[in-house]
């Protein structure tokens, strides 16, 4: 009969605050739910285990295990530590009562701690003064009602080790996220391991040893026989020789296949092991280089902003934008009716000063000083009038008219004394100047428009860069798994170099495998030859026996080799059967399927796992809860691959974190096929909202037509952690 | 598995139930207790003792010596 826990009782261990009676629960064969929310005391229970089976508690705050004794005072209850006074004890203890076909028994491990001061916090290790450590066990006859105690410190060990054998532990005693490590996909040697553990194959190797050595001294025994009778005893001798001499070379090729395979075996692993991480490097190169680029795009784009920034103030008096005439479109009409209308008054003043001075002279319509002299000059030139576009011959009397005109005194000269200022000049410098400018008045509200939408443009690329930046520097971060972004990519380059060369040297250990192989059979092949050619040298007269001997002795090697390769191969389709057969049944209610699992030998013998569909093509890339699934089908295939049972209970903390309903549902149909006890401590089907603090699922459980055997509930009222206690509920 | 287990799959080697004519009788009739006729399952039996017993291949095989007649 398998080992079956009945019990497992607290005091004051963390939150479990009072004696053992308070804090008991007790368990049956089948399947043993402990449902509790987040700190209400799972993974302390799976402490106490950790406690009996280790001497070791898990410290949540580091996540690693320490001894009990570096942790005692943050073991004991800060309830039970707070309602002490100095002088006072407070005892802390786990027991575990347990049974098979023929005994019950108690193991119980415990302390005691003085109250010695009250300065500072009461977690401080310096008011506490621990009595002592006992480990008791305990033992009574299944038929009987007296527990006697066990004193051999051996003894008590060995009991520890029949409530779920030492070997065996590590397939039926984890919390969550350790199941990750039980079967390692990544790690070959690990299926390797389980095939080992189960099929006793170690014992297999060292028959396998001690038969050759047998066989090696029936032959010498055989030899020495042969020698004595040989007509031809040296070239028997040769012989011999020849044939040490090539069994010689075949141990020294084996021992080098065992070396070549372990080159191998560890570069696989080393390129599985970087697989990983040579992923995140070449990821992280090709982020950091990105981000080297957006960088400097970046600041390309910063510039670009900052120069157009600089040269938007220019536009408002470059003549090329003109903004500042934006809204005066009407300006240069009434510029240049003002202009004329003072024009038209010079002109009209001059013309009367003239007539009232001069009444003979000539007088035109002309406006003042035009034509030009320059004009005029011309106009005598040619001998004709641009003006009224006329013959003007020389001495006539238009020509003279035209050299009249030329000769006229300037206006500036003779008629300054009519104004007291001349803005003529005042008005054709404002012309001149604005001309740029009135030329595209109507223009700038199209150019200001350009170039709000050109400003945006910038501000855009800027914004879309900041934002590529943004997200290069989190995935950076979250693949460094650090701040420090901008640190070398030395250690990735390492990484990739790393990565290849483990890949070569794999591959180079590969080549020299086959070609230690074959050397092996030329070997073999050779010593063969020579065993035929020493029959004939032998003689007649060897007694049979001895020849007998050594054929029968090497008969039973070789069949013991066929043995343990057999038993290996056996094993491992065995494996693959009940994975599979596991994995399906764990994966029903899902309506994904989760492939096949599939195991293969390497050329290093290791074993590999590959995840198939049914057409033979690799599968990748499952959810977590179906990579999870794959490890706990493989974990139950190797208890279930044994054939003769499991004679331990499966105790696991939150081995379904990462299940859904379906996956929980099928976990709780299968997991009575493999083990006879199953404690399970889950949170997933916790609800806080219903009125049992069961979600649907773990009402199913509940109910009578599941076949689970017991359900508790684990509570803690939400008070300050010195009046916290773990309450805990039987449900079923 | 235990010991009659790995006898019978020794035993169970082609090469061998050929050779030293081993019936499926002779394999299903193994027990821990019974004297083995055949000196082939005689010879299996002790290695396989021996090496659960951790007994020296020299011890062995003097202790075989008597079964294979070369004493």
């Amino acid at each position: 009969m398998a080992s079956i826990i009945n019990k497992i009782s607290l005091q004051n261990f963390f939150n479990y605050y009072g004696s053992y009676d308070a804090n008991t629960y007790d368990f049956k064969e089948g399947i043993n739910i402990v449902v509790a929310d987040n700190g209400a005391g799972k993974s302390k229970l799976f402490n106490a285990l950790l406690w009996v089976f280790y001497n070791e508690l898990l410290d949540s705050d580091l996540k690693i295990r320490r001894n009990i004794e570096s942790m005692a005072v943050k073991t004991i209850s800060d309830m039970a530590k707070n309602e002490v006074s100095i002088g006072e004890s407070v005892d802390c203890g786990v027991r575990i009562e347990f049974q098979d076909s023929r005994f019950t028994y108690q193991i119980e491990k415990k302390f005691s701690a003085t109250k010695i001061s009250d300065k500072g916090n009461m977690t401080d290790v310096g008011c506490w003064e621990i009595n002592s450590y006992d480990f008791e066990v305990s033992r009574k006859d299944n038929m009987l009602l007296r527990f006697k105690p066990i004193f051999e410190e051996n003894e008590k060990n060995e009991i520890v080790n029949k409530l779920i054998r030492k070997d065996l532990r590590q397939y039926s005693f984890f919390q969550g996220e350790e199941v990750e490590d039980i079967i390692d996909f990544s790690k070959k040697q690990s299926i390797k391991e389980a095939v080992r553990k189960i099929t006793n194959i170690s014992k297999i190797e060292e028959l396998e040893k001690l038969s050759f050595a047998l066989r090696e001294k029936a032959e010498n025994d055989y030899n020495r026989k042969s020698k004595e009778n040989a007509k031809n005893a040296q070239e028997l001798e040769q012989k011999l020789t020849a044939k040490e001499k090539f069994k010689k070379q075949l141990e020294e090729e084996k021992d080098k296949l065992e070396v070549y395979k372990k080159n191998h075996s560890e570069a696989k692993q080393e390129s599985y092991d970087l697989e990983d991480k040579i992923q995140n490097s070449e990821k992280k190169i090709e982020l950091k280089e990105k981000r080297k680029e957006l960088l400097r795009q970046q600041k390309n784009a910063r510039n670009d902003y900052e120069k157009f920034l600089d040269g938007i103030n220019a536009r408002f008096f470059d003549g090329n934008f003109s903004w500042i005439a934006m809204g005066l479109n009407d300006l240069p009409y009434s510029f240049l009716g003002k202009k004329s209308n003072y024009l038209d008054v010079v002109a009209e003043k001059k013309t009367l000063y003239r007539l009232k001075n001069n009444p003979e002279e000539l007088s035109t319509v002309l406006p003042l000083d035009m034509p030009d002299t320059m004009t005029l000059d011309k106009m005598l030139q040619d001998g004709h009038c641009h003006v009224c576009d006329r013959k003007a011959e020389k001495d006539s009397e238009a020509w003279n008219y035209i050299l009249k005109l030329k000769n006229r005194p300037s206006s500036n000269q003779s008629e300054n004394q009519l104004f007291k200022n001349d803005f003529k000049s005042f008005f054709e410098e404002i012309q001149l100047q604005s001309q740029p400018f009135t030329g595209k008045i109507n223009s700038v509200e199209e150019s200001i428009s350009n170039s709000i939408q050109k400003l945006n443009e910038h501000k855009a690329r800027i914004t879309k860069l900041s934002d590529r930046l943004k997200s290069n520097q989190n995935e950076l971060k979250e693949l460094l798994k650090s701040d420090d972004i901008d640190a070398s990519t030395e250690d990735e380059r390492n990484i990739l170099n790393s990565y290849e060369g483990a890949i070569k040297r794999a591959t180079q250990a590969e080549g020299r495998i086959i070609r230690s192989k074959d050397t092996i059979k030329e070997l073999l092949k050779k010593i063969s030859g020579i065993d035929e050619e020493l029959e004939k040298l032998r003689g007649t007269d060897v007694p049979t026996e001895y020849k007998e001997a050594f054929e029968l002795l090497t008969d039973i090697s070789d069949a013991i080799t066929n043995t343990r390769e057999n038993t290996f191969r056996n094993m491992l389709e065995r494996l693959e059967q009940f994975s599979n057969r596991h994995f399906k049944n764990l994966v029903k209610y899902n309506e994904l399927s989760g492939g096949i699992l599939k195991f293969k030998q390497t050329l290093s013998d290791t074993i590999e796992l590959d995840v198939v569909d049914g057409n033979n093509n690799i599968i990748s890339g499952s959810s977590e809860g179906f990579q999870r699934m794959k490890k706990l089908a493989v974990v139950m295939a190797i208890i279930s691959a044994k054939g003769s049972g499991f004679n331990y209970p499966m105790f696991a903390d939150a081995p379904l974190s990462t299940f859904g309903k379906g996956f929980i549902k099928s976990f709780f149909e299968e997991i009575p096929n493999v083990f006879p006890q199953s404690i399970i401590l889950i949170n997933n089907i916790y609800d806080a909202e219903s009125d049992n603090k069961l979600d649907d699922v773990g009402n199913d459980l509940l109910s009578n037509d599941s076949h689970v055997s017991t359900l508790y509930l684990n509570e803690v009222e939400d008070v300050p952690q010195v009046e916290r206690r773990t309450i805990i509920s039987k449900l079923k | 598995m235990n010991n009659i287990e790995l006898i019978k799959e020794i035993l169970s080697d082609s090469q061998i139930k050929e050779k030293f004519k081993i019936s499926q009788s002779d394999l299903d009739n193994l027990n821990g207790d019974s004297r083995y006729q055949k000196q082939v399952v005689q010879v299996v039996k002790e290695i396989v003792a021996d090496n659960e017993n951790h007994i020296s291949a020299t011890k062995s095989y003097n202790k075989l010596k008597n079964i294979l007649n070369i004493s």
